[in-house]
Protein backbone atom coordinates (compact mmCIF):
# COMPACT_ATOMS: atom_id res chain seq x y z
CA UNK A 1 0.00 0.00 0.00
CA UNK A 2 1.44 3.70 -1.07
CA UNK A 3 1.84 6.08 1.19
CA UNK A 4 -0.55 8.47 -0.36
CA UNK A 5 -3.19 5.28 -0.35
CA UNK A 6 -2.77 4.73 3.42
CA UNK A 7 -3.51 9.06 4.10
CA UNK A 8 -6.34 8.69 2.08
CA UNK A 9 -7.84 5.87 4.23
CA UNK A 10 -6.60 7.59 7.26
CA UNK A 11 -8.54 10.76 6.25
CA UNK A 12 -11.99 8.73 5.49
CA UNK A 13 -11.79 7.20 8.74
CA UNK A 14 -11.42 10.11 10.54
CA UNK A 15 -14.11 11.80 8.88
CA UNK A 16 -16.38 8.22 9.39
CA UNK A 17 -15.38 8.63 13.04
CA UNK A 18 -16.83 12.73 13.27
CA UNK A 19 -19.91 11.66 11.44
CA UNK A 20 -20.78 9.10 14.05
CA UNK A 21 -19.93 11.48 16.75
CA UNK A 22 -22.56 13.83 15.01
CA UNK A 23 -25.49 11.35 14.46
CA UNK A 24 -25.60 10.57 17.90
CA UNK A 25 -24.88 13.94 19.34
CA UNK A 26 -27.61 15.31 17.01
CA UNK A 27 -31.10 14.62 16.32
CA UNK A 28 -34.36 15.59 16.15
CA UNK A 29 -34.60 16.48 20.38
CA UNK A 30 -32.21 18.97 20.79
CA UNK A 31 -29.53 18.05 23.71
CA UNK A 32 -26.94 19.22 24.60
CA UNK A 33 -23.70 16.84 25.59
CA UNK A 34 -24.21 16.90 29.11
CA UNK A 35 -28.03 16.23 29.58
CA UNK A 36 -27.29 13.19 26.36
CA UNK A 37 -25.47 11.84 28.94
CA UNK A 38 -28.32 11.93 31.59
CA UNK A 39 -30.12 8.68 32.70
CA UNK A 40 -33.26 10.00 31.78
CA UNK A 41 -32.03 10.42 28.32
CA UNK A 42 -30.24 7.04 27.92
CA UNK A 43 -33.26 5.40 25.73
CA UNK A 44 -32.93 8.44 23.05
CA UNK A 45 -29.28 8.13 23.40
CA UNK A 46 -29.71 4.39 22.41
CA UNK A 47 -32.19 4.90 19.67
CA UNK A 48 -29.50 7.13 18.21
CA UNK A 49 -27.19 4.45 18.12
CA UNK A 50 -29.58 1.99 16.68
CA UNK A 51 -30.04 4.87 13.77
CA UNK A 52 -26.25 4.73 13.22
CA UNK A 53 -25.99 1.44 13.24
CA UNK A 54 -28.22 0.73 10.58
CA UNK A 55 -27.54 3.70 8.63
CA UNK A 56 -23.58 1.64 8.42
CA UNK A 57 -25.21 -1.89 7.81
CA UNK A 58 -27.37 -0.17 4.80
CA UNK A 59 -24.72 2.32 3.47
CA UNK A 60 -22.36 -0.32 3.67
CA UNK A 61 -24.46 -3.13 1.87
CA UNK A 62 -25.71 -1.03 -0.71
CA UNK A 63 -22.59 0.54 -1.91
CA UNK A 64 -20.88 -2.93 -1.78
CA UNK A 65 -23.52 -4.57 -3.76
CA UNK A 66 -23.08 -1.38 -6.01
CA UNK A 67 -19.58 -2.41 -6.22
CA UNK A 68 -20.40 -5.96 -6.82
CA UNK A 69 -22.67 -5.63 -9.80
CA UNK A 70 -20.99 -2.55 -11.63
CA UNK A 71 -17.75 -5.46 -11.95
CA UNK A 72 -20.13 -8.30 -13.10
CA UNK A 73 -22.11 -6.30 -15.31
CA UNK A 74 -18.87 -4.28 -16.43
CA UNK A 75 -21.58 -1.46 -16.46
CA UNK A 76 -21.41 2.03 -14.81
CA UNK A 77 -25.30 2.31 -14.62
CA UNK A 78 -25.47 -0.88 -12.21
CA UNK A 79 -27.12 -0.43 -9.17
CA UNK A 80 -28.30 -2.89 -6.02
CA UNK A 81 -32.43 -2.28 -7.16
CA UNK A 82 -31.17 -3.14 -11.05
CA UNK A 83 -32.00 -6.66 -10.41
CA UNK A 84 -35.66 -6.22 -9.66
CA UNK A 85 -35.14 -5.76 -5.52
CA UNK A 86 -37.41 -3.07 -5.20
CA UNK A 87 -40.04 -3.89 -6.75
CA UNK A 88 -40.33 -7.51 -5.69
CA UNK A 89 -39.77 -6.12 -2.38
CA UNK A 90 -42.66 -3.55 -3.37
CA UNK A 91 -45.29 -5.76 -4.56
CA UNK A 92 -44.42 -8.27 -1.91
CA UNK A 93 -45.49 -5.48 0.62
CA UNK A 94 -48.56 -4.48 -1.11
CA UNK A 95 -49.76 -8.24 -1.17
CA UNK A 96 -49.30 -8.37 2.55
CA UNK A 97 -51.02 -4.91 3.08
CA UNK A 98 -54.03 -5.99 0.37
CA UNK A 99 -54.11 -9.47 1.95
CA UNK A 100 -54.73 -7.68 5.41
CA UNK A 101 -51.59 -8.98 7.03
CA UNK A 102 -50.65 -7.56 10.39
CA UNK A 103 -47.93 -4.62 9.73
CA UNK A 104 -45.29 -6.40 11.70
CA UNK A 105 -44.77 -8.94 8.97
CA UNK A 106 -44.42 -6.30 6.16
CA UNK A 107 -40.61 -6.76 6.47
CA UNK A 108 -40.66 -10.47 6.05
CA UNK A 109 -43.32 -10.12 2.80
CA UNK A 110 -41.09 -7.52 1.57
CA UNK A 111 -38.15 -9.74 1.87
CA UNK A 112 -39.31 -12.47 0.41
CA UNK A 113 -40.62 -10.57 -2.74
CA UNK A 114 -37.45 -9.16 -3.23
CA UNK A 115 -35.54 -12.66 -3.30
CA UNK A 116 -38.60 -14.17 -5.60
CA UNK A 117 -38.11 -11.33 -7.92
CA UNK A 118 -34.03 -11.69 -7.88
CA UNK A 119 -34.21 -15.62 -8.44
CA UNK A 120 -37.24 -14.66 -11.24
CA UNK A 121 -34.53 -12.55 -13.15
CA UNK A 122 -31.71 -15.21 -12.95
CA UNK A 123 -33.65 -17.71 -14.58
CA UNK A 124 -34.96 -15.27 -16.81
CA UNK A 125 -31.45 -14.56 -18.33
CA UNK A 126 -29.62 -17.46 -17.87
CA UNK A 127 -28.78 -19.10 -21.34
CA UNK A 128 -27.19 -23.47 -21.28
CA UNK A 129 -26.14 -22.80 -17.48
CA UNK A 130 -24.47 -19.28 -17.94
CA UNK A 131 -25.51 -15.72 -17.36
CA UNK A 132 -25.35 -13.62 -19.63
CA UNK A 133 -24.51 -10.02 -19.22
CA UNK A 134 -26.82 -8.20 -20.93
CA UNK A 135 -29.66 -10.58 -20.71
CA UNK A 136 -29.01 -9.83 -16.75
CA UNK A 137 -29.89 -6.71 -17.28
CA UNK A 138 -32.42 -6.95 -19.47
CA UNK A 139 -34.77 -9.30 -17.57
CA UNK A 140 -34.31 -6.97 -14.60
CA UNK A 141 -34.93 -4.41 -15.81
CA UNK A 142 -38.21 -6.33 -17.55
CA UNK A 143 -39.33 -7.79 -13.92
CA UNK A 144 -39.26 -4.38 -12.39
CA UNK A 145 -41.30 -2.86 -14.88
CA UNK A 146 -43.75 -6.04 -14.85
CA UNK A 147 -43.72 -6.19 -10.77
CA UNK A 148 -44.10 -2.09 -10.93
CA UNK A 149 -47.15 -2.29 -12.79
CA UNK A 150 -49.07 -5.18 -10.71
CA UNK A 151 -48.53 -2.96 -7.62
CA UNK A 152 -50.08 0.00 -9.48
CA UNK A 153 -52.76 -1.94 -10.77
CA UNK A 154 -53.31 -3.15 -7.22
CA UNK A 155 -53.11 -0.04 -5.42
CA UNK A 156 -55.95 1.65 -8.40
CA UNK A 157 -58.33 -1.77 -8.07
CA UNK A 158 -58.12 -2.26 -4.34
CA UNK A 159 -60.36 0.29 -2.20
CA UNK A 160 -58.59 -0.23 0.74
CA UNK A 161 -56.49 3.29 2.30
CA UNK A 162 -54.10 1.01 4.03
CA UNK A 163 -51.89 0.70 0.96
CA UNK A 164 -51.31 4.62 0.65
CA UNK A 165 -48.84 4.11 4.20
CA UNK A 166 -46.99 2.11 1.27
CA UNK A 167 -45.24 5.14 -0.36
CA UNK A 168 -42.51 4.92 2.37
CA UNK A 169 -41.02 2.56 0.48
CA UNK A 170 -40.00 5.24 -2.07
CA UNK A 171 -38.91 7.31 0.75
CA UNK A 172 -36.76 5.04 3.05
CA UNK A 173 -36.07 5.49 6.40
CA UNK A 174 -33.82 4.69 8.85
CA UNK A 175 -36.00 4.82 11.93
CA UNK A 176 -35.52 1.30 13.82
CA UNK A 177 -38.65 -0.11 15.60
CA UNK A 178 -37.52 -4.08 15.85
CA UNK A 179 -34.59 -4.93 17.36
CA UNK A 180 -34.24 -8.21 16.50
CA UNK A 181 -34.90 -7.38 12.88
CA UNK A 182 -31.84 -4.72 12.80
CA UNK A 183 -29.87 -7.56 14.25
CA UNK A 184 -30.69 -10.12 11.60
CA UNK A 185 -30.14 -7.77 9.16
CA UNK A 186 -27.10 -6.78 10.67
CA UNK A 187 -25.68 -10.35 10.38
CA UNK A 188 -26.95 -11.02 6.89
CA UNK A 189 -25.41 -7.93 5.46
CA UNK A 190 -22.04 -8.46 7.90
CA UNK A 191 -21.42 -11.66 6.46
CA UNK A 192 -22.54 -10.97 2.85
CA UNK A 193 -19.97 -8.10 2.96
CA UNK A 194 -17.42 -10.42 4.13
CA UNK A 195 -17.62 -13.54 2.18
CA UNK A 196 -17.62 -10.48 -1.02
CA UNK A 197 -14.38 -9.48 0.24
CA UNK A 198 -13.19 -12.83 -0.04
CA UNK A 199 -13.95 -12.32 -3.77
CA UNK A 200 -11.98 -9.49 -3.77
CA UNK A 201 -9.11 -10.39 -6.53
CA UNK A 202 -12.12 -12.48 -8.64
CA UNK A 203 -13.93 -9.30 -9.02
CA UNK A 204 -10.99 -7.56 -10.51
CA UNK A 205 -10.42 -9.64 -12.33
CA UNK A 206 -14.38 -10.10 -13.40
CA UNK A 207 -14.18 -6.57 -14.27
CA UNK A 208 -11.26 -6.56 -16.60
CA UNK A 209 -13.27 -8.99 -19.24
CA UNK A 210 -15.06 -12.29 -18.28
CA UNK A 211 -12.29 -14.04 -20.55
CA UNK A 212 -9.47 -12.44 -19.02
CA UNK A 213 -10.54 -13.38 -16.04
CA UNK A 214 -10.77 -17.13 -17.02
CA UNK A 215 -7.48 -17.08 -18.25
CA UNK A 216 -5.96 -15.92 -15.02
CA UNK A 217 -8.03 -19.36 -13.99
CA UNK A 218 -11.14 -18.45 -12.00
CA UNK A 219 -14.20 -20.34 -12.39
CA UNK A 220 -16.38 -17.16 -13.44
CA UNK A 221 -20.02 -18.39 -13.74
CA UNK A 222 -19.30 -20.24 -9.99
CA UNK A 223 -18.32 -16.63 -8.95
CA UNK A 224 -20.80 -14.89 -10.79
CA UNK A 225 -23.88 -17.43 -9.13
CA UNK A 226 -22.16 -16.83 -5.48
CA UNK A 227 -22.22 -12.92 -5.99
CA UNK A 228 -25.32 -12.65 -7.12
CA UNK A 229 -26.90 -14.82 -4.20
CA UNK A 230 -25.45 -12.69 -1.87
CA UNK A 231 -25.83 -9.28 -3.47
CA UNK A 232 -29.82 -9.74 -3.89
CA UNK A 233 -29.48 -10.95 0.19
CA UNK A 234 -28.06 -8.50 0.87
CA UNK A 235 -30.43 -5.77 -1.35
CA UNK A 236 -33.37 -7.75 0.29
CA UNK A 237 -32.98 -7.68 3.45
CA UNK A 238 -31.74 -3.56 3.67
CA UNK A 239 -35.00 -2.85 2.10
CA UNK A 240 -37.40 -4.82 4.00
CA UNK A 241 -36.31 -2.55 7.03
CA UNK A 242 -35.62 1.24 5.64
CA UNK A 243 -37.66 0.49 2.07
CA UNK A 244 -35.68 2.05 -0.93
CA UNK A 245 -32.67 4.44 -0.28
CA UNK A 246 -31.48 5.64 -3.75
CA UNK A 247 -27.79 6.98 -4.82
CA UNK A 248 -25.79 5.28 -2.24
CA UNK A 249 -25.40 1.99 -4.27
CA UNK A 250 -24.98 3.62 -7.41
CA UNK A 251 -22.75 7.02 -6.56
CA UNK A 252 -20.52 5.76 -3.70
CA UNK A 253 -18.62 2.70 -5.53
CA UNK A 254 -17.94 5.65 -8.33
CA UNK A 255 -16.71 8.18 -5.78
CA UNK A 256 -14.84 5.77 -3.88
CA UNK A 257 -13.24 3.92 -6.78
CA UNK A 258 -12.17 8.17 -7.97
CA UNK A 259 -10.73 8.45 -4.33
CA UNK A 260 -8.70 4.62 -3.65
CA UNK A 261 -8.53 3.00 -7.12
CA UNK A 262 -10.05 0.21 -8.75
CA UNK A 263 -8.65 -2.79 -6.77
CA UNK A 264 -11.23 -4.32 -5.25
CA UNK A 265 -9.15 -4.78 -2.02
CA UNK A 266 -9.22 -1.66 -1.00
CA UNK A 267 -11.86 -0.50 -2.57
CA UNK A 268 -14.26 -2.29 -0.79
CA UNK A 269 -13.53 -1.25 3.08
CA UNK A 270 -13.06 2.58 1.73
CA UNK A 271 -16.63 2.12 -0.01
CA UNK A 272 -18.16 1.36 3.37
CA UNK A 273 -16.16 3.89 5.39
CA UNK A 274 -17.43 6.32 3.15
CA UNK A 275 -20.92 5.52 2.65
CA UNK A 276 -21.60 4.88 6.44
CA UNK A 277 -19.68 8.79 7.07
CA UNK A 278 -21.92 9.93 3.74
CA UNK A 279 -25.06 8.23 5.47
CA UNK A 280 -25.20 9.00 8.91
CA UNK A 281 -24.47 12.99 7.64
CA UNK A 282 -27.19 12.45 5.10
CA UNK A 283 -29.53 11.08 8.17
CA UNK A 284 -28.76 13.82 10.16
CA UNK A 285 -29.57 16.47 8.15
CA UNK A 286 -32.85 14.43 7.03
CA UNK A 287 -33.37 14.99 10.81
CA UNK A 288 -32.49 18.11 12.11
CA UNK A 289 -33.51 21.12 8.85
CA UNK A 290 -36.95 20.69 10.30
CA UNK A 291 -36.70 19.44 13.29
CA UNK A 292 -38.95 17.92 14.72
CA UNK A 293 -40.33 16.42 11.34
CA UNK A 294 -37.99 14.82 9.20
CA UNK A 295 -37.38 14.84 5.75
CA UNK A 296 -37.19 11.41 3.63
CA UNK A 297 -33.64 10.10 3.49
CA UNK A 298 -33.46 9.46 0.21
CA UNK A 299 -34.10 13.32 -0.77
CA UNK A 300 -30.70 14.26 1.25
CA UNK A 301 -28.82 11.69 -0.35
CA UNK A 302 -29.61 12.41 -3.97
CA UNK A 303 -29.35 16.41 -3.08
CA UNK A 304 -26.22 16.27 -1.31
CA UNK A 305 -24.18 13.37 -2.90
CA UNK A 306 -25.08 14.71 -6.65
CA UNK A 307 -23.02 18.11 -6.22
CA UNK A 308 -20.31 15.76 -4.16
CA UNK A 309 -19.94 13.19 -6.86
CA UNK A 310 -19.77 16.65 -9.57
CA UNK A 311 -17.15 18.05 -7.58
CA UNK A 312 -14.94 14.70 -7.36
CA UNK A 313 -15.37 13.47 -11.11
CA UNK A 314 -14.47 17.39 -12.51
CA UNK A 315 -11.27 16.86 -10.00
CA UNK A 316 -9.83 13.61 -11.20
CA UNK A 317 -10.61 14.85 -14.39
CA UNK A 318 -8.57 17.79 -13.96
CA UNK A 319 -5.56 15.41 -13.19
CA UNK B 1 -123.57 11.19 -5.84
CA UNK B 2 -122.91 12.27 -9.75
CA UNK B 3 -122.40 15.61 -9.04
CA UNK B 4 -119.88 14.82 -7.10
CA UNK B 5 -117.83 12.74 -9.68
CA UNK B 6 -115.94 15.40 -10.83
CA UNK B 7 -115.08 16.66 -7.87
CA UNK B 8 -114.10 13.36 -6.59
CA UNK B 9 -111.96 12.84 -9.40
CA UNK B 10 -110.22 16.14 -8.94
CA UNK B 11 -109.55 15.33 -5.05
CA UNK B 12 -107.72 11.86 -6.32
CA UNK B 13 -105.86 13.13 -8.81
CA UNK B 14 -104.67 15.55 -6.36
CA UNK B 15 -103.79 13.03 -4.25
CA UNK B 16 -101.65 10.98 -6.60
CA UNK B 17 -99.61 13.82 -7.71
CA UNK B 18 -99.36 15.39 -4.38
CA UNK B 19 -98.56 11.88 -2.82
CA UNK B 20 -96.49 11.42 -5.89
CA UNK B 21 -92.70 12.76 -4.14
CA UNK B 22 -90.92 14.68 -6.72
CA UNK B 23 -87.67 13.18 -5.60
CA UNK B 24 -86.13 16.71 -4.32
CA UNK B 25 -86.97 18.15 -7.13
CA UNK B 26 -85.52 15.30 -9.15
CA UNK B 27 -82.11 16.55 -7.27
CA UNK B 28 -79.38 13.74 -8.34
CA UNK B 29 -75.95 13.72 -6.13
CA UNK B 30 -72.58 12.33 -6.43
CA UNK B 31 -70.29 12.48 -3.68
CA UNK B 32 -66.87 11.66 -4.36
CA UNK B 33 -65.43 12.53 -0.53
CA UNK B 34 -66.03 10.30 1.88
CA UNK B 35 -67.11 12.92 4.60
CA UNK B 36 -69.03 14.87 2.42
CA UNK B 37 -70.83 11.60 1.85
CA UNK B 38 -71.57 11.14 5.83
CA UNK B 39 -73.26 14.31 5.66
CA UNK B 40 -75.45 14.12 3.28
CA UNK B 41 -76.41 11.05 4.53
CA UNK B 42 -77.20 12.69 7.84
CA UNK B 43 -79.20 15.58 6.14
CA UNK B 44 -81.60 12.57 5.10
CA UNK B 45 -80.49 12.58 1.21
CA UNK B 46 -80.09 8.87 0.89
CA UNK B 47 -82.68 8.49 -1.84
CA UNK B 48 -80.72 11.53 -3.79
CA UNK B 49 -77.40 9.87 -3.59
CA UNK B 50 -77.10 7.83 -7.23
CA UNK B 51 -73.14 7.68 -6.98
CA UNK B 52 -70.26 7.68 -4.38
CA UNK B 53 -66.50 7.15 -4.31
CA UNK B 54 -64.81 3.65 -3.36
CA UNK B 55 -63.84 5.21 -0.01
CA UNK B 56 -67.03 6.13 0.98
CA UNK B 57 -68.06 3.47 3.25
CA UNK B 58 -70.19 5.10 6.17
CA UNK B 59 -73.11 5.09 6.80
CA UNK B 60 -73.20 1.13 5.84
CA UNK B 61 -75.96 2.12 2.81
CA UNK B 62 -73.49 4.17 1.02
CA UNK B 63 -71.63 0.48 0.63
CA UNK B 64 -74.88 -0.31 -1.43
CA UNK B 65 -74.44 3.30 -4.13
CA UNK B 66 -72.83 3.05 -7.44
CA UNK B 67 -69.22 3.18 -7.01
CA UNK B 68 -67.77 5.89 -9.58
CA UNK B 69 -64.01 5.12 -9.28
CA UNK B 70 -61.48 6.20 -6.49
CA UNK B 71 -60.61 9.27 -4.92
CA UNK B 72 -58.71 10.64 -6.70
CA UNK B 73 -59.67 9.41 -10.31
CA UNK B 74 -62.90 9.16 -10.26
CA UNK B 75 -64.78 8.00 -13.26
CA UNK B 76 -65.79 11.02 -15.52
CA UNK B 77 -67.69 9.16 -18.26
CA UNK B 78 -69.28 6.97 -15.45
CA UNK B 79 -70.15 10.41 -13.68
CA UNK B 80 -71.12 12.19 -17.28
CA UNK B 81 -73.88 9.35 -17.78
CA UNK B 82 -75.34 9.39 -14.19
CA UNK B 83 -76.39 13.14 -15.22
CA UNK B 84 -75.73 14.74 -11.76
CA UNK B 85 -77.19 17.69 -10.43
CA UNK B 86 -74.74 18.32 -7.97
CA UNK B 87 -71.47 16.70 -7.39
CA UNK B 88 -69.69 16.86 -4.12
CA UNK B 89 -65.54 17.25 -3.87
CA UNK B 90 -62.58 18.05 -1.44
CA UNK B 91 -59.52 19.80 -1.29
CA UNK B 92 -56.14 19.31 -2.60
CA UNK B 93 -55.61 15.79 -4.02
CA UNK B 94 -58.85 16.74 -6.10
CA UNK B 95 -57.78 19.83 -7.65
CA UNK B 96 -57.22 18.19 -11.14
CA UNK B 97 -60.30 16.21 -10.83
CA UNK B 98 -62.41 19.37 -9.93
CA UNK B 99 -60.96 20.72 -12.89
CA UNK B 100 -61.94 18.74 -15.11
CA UNK B 101 -65.32 18.60 -13.87
CA UNK B 102 -66.27 22.22 -14.43
CA UNK B 103 -64.53 22.25 -17.76
CA UNK B 104 -67.46 20.23 -18.64
CA UNK B 105 -70.07 22.33 -17.23
CA UNK B 106 -71.28 20.46 -14.08
CA UNK B 107 -72.29 21.85 -11.09
CA UNK B 108 -69.40 21.22 -8.65
CA UNK B 109 -69.19 21.92 -4.65
CA UNK B 110 -65.88 21.82 -3.04
CA UNK B 111 -65.91 21.61 0.75
CA UNK B 112 -62.36 21.12 2.84
CA UNK B 113 -63.18 22.47 6.09
CA UNK B 114 -59.90 22.73 8.05
CA UNK B 115 -61.54 23.30 11.23
CA UNK B 116 -65.31 22.57 13.35
CA UNK B 117 -66.40 25.99 12.36
CA UNK B 118 -65.56 25.48 8.64
CA UNK B 119 -67.18 22.28 8.91
CA UNK B 120 -70.72 23.68 10.70
CA UNK B 121 -70.50 26.23 7.76
CA UNK B 122 -70.51 23.60 4.90
CA UNK B 123 -72.83 21.02 6.38
CA UNK B 124 -74.90 24.38 6.43
CA UNK B 125 -74.07 25.43 2.79
CA UNK B 126 -74.64 21.40 1.62
CA UNK B 127 -77.81 21.64 3.69
CA UNK B 128 -78.89 24.62 1.48
CA UNK B 129 -77.71 23.44 -2.08
CA UNK B 130 -79.80 20.60 -1.38
CA UNK B 131 -83.01 22.00 0.15
CA UNK B 132 -82.04 20.72 3.35
CA UNK B 133 -81.81 23.88 5.67
CA UNK B 134 -83.87 22.73 8.42
CA UNK B 135 -82.14 19.00 8.98
CA UNK B 136 -78.92 21.01 8.14
CA UNK B 137 -79.66 23.28 11.04
CA UNK B 138 -80.50 20.33 13.77
CA UNK B 139 -77.24 18.57 12.74
CA UNK B 140 -75.48 21.32 13.52
CA UNK B 141 -76.81 22.30 17.16
CA UNK B 142 -76.56 18.39 17.74
CA UNK B 143 -73.18 18.75 17.43
CA UNK B 144 -72.68 21.92 19.01
CA UNK B 145 -74.60 20.41 22.07
CA UNK B 146 -72.10 17.76 22.14
CA UNK B 147 -69.36 19.53 21.65
CA UNK B 148 -70.42 22.11 24.21
CA UNK B 149 -70.92 19.25 26.95
CA UNK B 150 -67.24 18.07 26.70
CA UNK B 151 -66.08 21.17 26.56
CA UNK B 152 -68.19 22.19 30.04
CA UNK B 153 -65.71 19.57 31.45
CA UNK B 154 -62.43 20.61 29.60
CA UNK B 155 -62.71 23.90 31.20
CA UNK B 156 -62.89 23.11 34.55
CA UNK B 157 -59.34 21.21 34.48
CA UNK B 158 -56.31 22.94 34.87
CA UNK B 159 -53.98 23.84 32.64
CA UNK B 160 -51.14 21.42 34.07
CA UNK B 161 -53.30 18.83 34.21
CA UNK B 162 -54.35 18.32 31.18
CA UNK B 163 -53.06 14.77 29.00
CA UNK B 164 -50.50 14.60 26.56
CA UNK B 165 -51.37 12.59 23.83
CA UNK B 166 -49.60 10.95 20.48
CA UNK B 167 -51.64 10.60 17.50
CA UNK B 168 -49.50 8.07 14.91
CA UNK B 169 -51.27 7.86 11.77
CA UNK B 170 -48.85 5.38 10.62
CA UNK B 171 -45.64 3.82 11.55
CA UNK B 172 -42.97 3.77 9.20
CA UNK B 173 -42.08 6.72 8.91
CA UNK B 174 -43.84 7.36 12.00
CA UNK B 175 -46.13 9.99 10.93
CA UNK B 176 -48.24 12.43 13.48
CA UNK B 177 -50.84 15.37 13.23
CA UNK B 178 -49.64 18.51 13.44
CA UNK B 179 -51.45 21.71 14.49
CA UNK B 180 -52.33 22.55 10.55
CA UNK B 181 -54.93 18.97 11.42
CA UNK B 182 -58.65 18.72 12.11
CA UNK B 183 -57.53 16.36 14.73
CA UNK B 184 -55.55 18.91 16.42
CA UNK B 185 -58.71 20.45 17.23
CA UNK B 186 -60.11 17.57 18.56
CA UNK B 187 -57.15 17.01 21.01
CA UNK B 188 -57.55 20.19 22.23
CA UNK B 189 -61.73 20.45 22.50
CA UNK B 190 -61.26 16.68 23.80
CA UNK B 191 -59.03 18.70 26.57
CA UNK B 192 -55.80 16.78 25.42
CA UNK B 193 -52.69 18.29 24.52
CA UNK B 194 -51.06 17.30 21.04
CA UNK B 195 -47.38 16.80 21.66
CA UNK B 196 -46.94 17.51 17.90
CA UNK B 197 -48.79 20.54 17.95
CA UNK B 198 -45.64 22.93 17.20
CA UNK B 199 -45.22 21.40 13.69
CA UNK B 200 -47.49 23.70 11.24
CA UNK B 201 -48.19 20.75 8.58
CA UNK B 202 -51.44 18.74 8.64
CA UNK B 203 -49.21 15.43 8.84
CA UNK B 204 -45.63 15.35 9.63
CA UNK B 205 -43.32 12.09 10.37
CA UNK B 206 -40.93 12.41 13.62
CA UNK B 207 -38.29 10.62 14.89
CA UNK B 208 -39.29 7.97 17.57
CA UNK B 209 -37.01 10.17 19.95
CA UNK B 210 -39.48 13.31 19.74
CA UNK B 211 -42.10 10.97 21.08
CA UNK B 212 -39.71 9.78 23.92
CA UNK B 213 -38.67 13.19 24.97
CA UNK B 214 -41.93 14.65 24.90
CA UNK B 215 -43.29 11.65 27.36
CA UNK B 216 -47.31 11.54 25.79
CA UNK B 217 -49.61 10.26 28.40
CA UNK B 218 -51.98 8.62 25.92
CA UNK B 219 -50.72 7.09 22.55
CA UNK B 220 -53.53 6.71 19.81
CA UNK B 221 -52.76 4.64 17.05
CA UNK B 222 -55.12 5.73 13.69
CA UNK B 223 -53.89 3.87 10.41
CA UNK B 224 -56.18 3.99 7.96
CA UNK B 225 -57.63 0.56 7.49
CA UNK B 226 -57.41 -0.84 10.96
CA UNK B 227 -54.38 -2.63 11.46
CA UNK B 228 -52.77 -0.77 14.02
CA UNK B 229 -50.95 -3.33 16.63
CA UNK B 230 -50.85 -2.07 20.33
CA UNK B 231 -48.18 -4.42 21.53
CA UNK B 232 -45.75 -3.92 18.97
CA UNK B 233 -45.81 -0.55 19.68
CA UNK B 234 -45.49 -0.61 23.59
CA UNK B 235 -42.04 -3.55 22.38
CA UNK B 236 -40.47 -1.13 20.49
CA UNK B 237 -36.81 0.17 21.60
CA UNK B 238 -37.04 2.56 24.23
CA UNK B 239 -41.16 3.28 23.98
CA UNK B 240 -41.21 0.99 27.95
CA UNK B 241 -40.23 4.67 29.58
CA UNK B 242 -43.22 6.38 27.80
CA UNK B 243 -45.86 7.48 30.54
CA UNK B 244 -48.67 5.87 28.01
CA UNK B 245 -46.72 3.07 27.53
CA UNK B 246 -46.39 2.50 31.30
CA UNK B 247 -49.71 2.72 31.92
CA UNK B 248 -51.04 1.00 29.07
CA UNK B 249 -52.61 3.97 27.59
CA UNK B 250 -52.24 2.89 24.14
CA UNK B 251 -55.23 2.35 22.06
CA UNK B 252 -56.50 1.97 18.40
CA UNK B 253 -59.67 1.18 19.13
CA UNK B 254 -60.89 4.64 18.26
CA UNK B 255 -62.20 4.83 14.15
CA UNK B 256 -59.81 6.46 12.17
CA UNK B 257 -62.42 7.42 9.80
CA UNK B 258 -63.99 9.52 12.50
CA UNK B 259 -60.94 11.25 13.60
CA UNK B 260 -59.26 11.60 10.30
CA UNK B 261 -62.94 12.57 8.05
CA UNK B 262 -64.18 16.35 8.68
CA UNK B 263 -67.73 14.69 8.94
CA UNK B 264 -70.94 14.40 12.31
CA UNK B 265 -69.12 11.26 13.13
CA UNK B 266 -65.77 14.15 14.30
CA UNK B 267 -68.24 14.39 17.36
CA UNK B 268 -68.44 10.65 18.42
CA UNK B 269 -64.19 10.66 17.78
CA UNK B 270 -63.65 13.45 20.26
CA UNK B 271 -66.37 12.36 22.64
CA UNK B 272 -64.17 8.97 22.99
CA UNK B 273 -60.72 10.72 22.68
CA UNK B 274 -62.43 12.51 25.66
CA UNK B 275 -63.33 9.58 27.78
CA UNK B 276 -59.81 7.97 27.32
CA UNK B 277 -58.31 10.76 28.59
CA UNK B 278 -61.00 11.79 31.83
CA UNK B 279 -63.03 8.74 32.41
CA UNK B 280 -66.03 9.41 34.65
Amino acid sequence: MSVALKRKIILLSIIFILAVILGILKGSVNLSFSELLMKENRQILNLRFMRVILAIVASSGLSICGIVLQAILRNPLAEPYLLGTSSGAGLGAVIALTLGVAVTYIPFAAFAGAILSTMLVYYISRERGKIGVQSLILSGVIVSIAFSAIILFLLSTSGKETLHGISWWLWGNLEVFDLKLLSIVGVIVTLGIFVIYMFSQDLNAISMGEEEAVHLGINVELAKKILLFLVSLVTAAIISVCGIIGFVGLIIPHMARLIVGPNHKFLIPASCVLSSAFMILCDSLARIIFSPSEIPIGVITAIVGAPIFILLLKNSEAK
Amino acid sequence: MRKFFPITCLFLIFLLVGGYSFPAKGLRIISLAPATTEILFALGLDKEIIGVSEFCNYPSQARAKEKIGTFSQPNIEKILSFKPDLIFCTGLEQAQVIAKLRQLNLNIFVSDPKNINELFRSIEEIGRLTNREKEAEKLIVHMKTRIEKINSRVLKIPEDKKQKIFIEIWYNPLTTVGSGSFINELIKLSGGVNITSDIKRAYASVAQEVVLKRDPDYIILAYMGNLSPVEQVMARPGWSNITAVKNKHVYNDINPDSLLRPGPRVVDALEELHKKMYPL
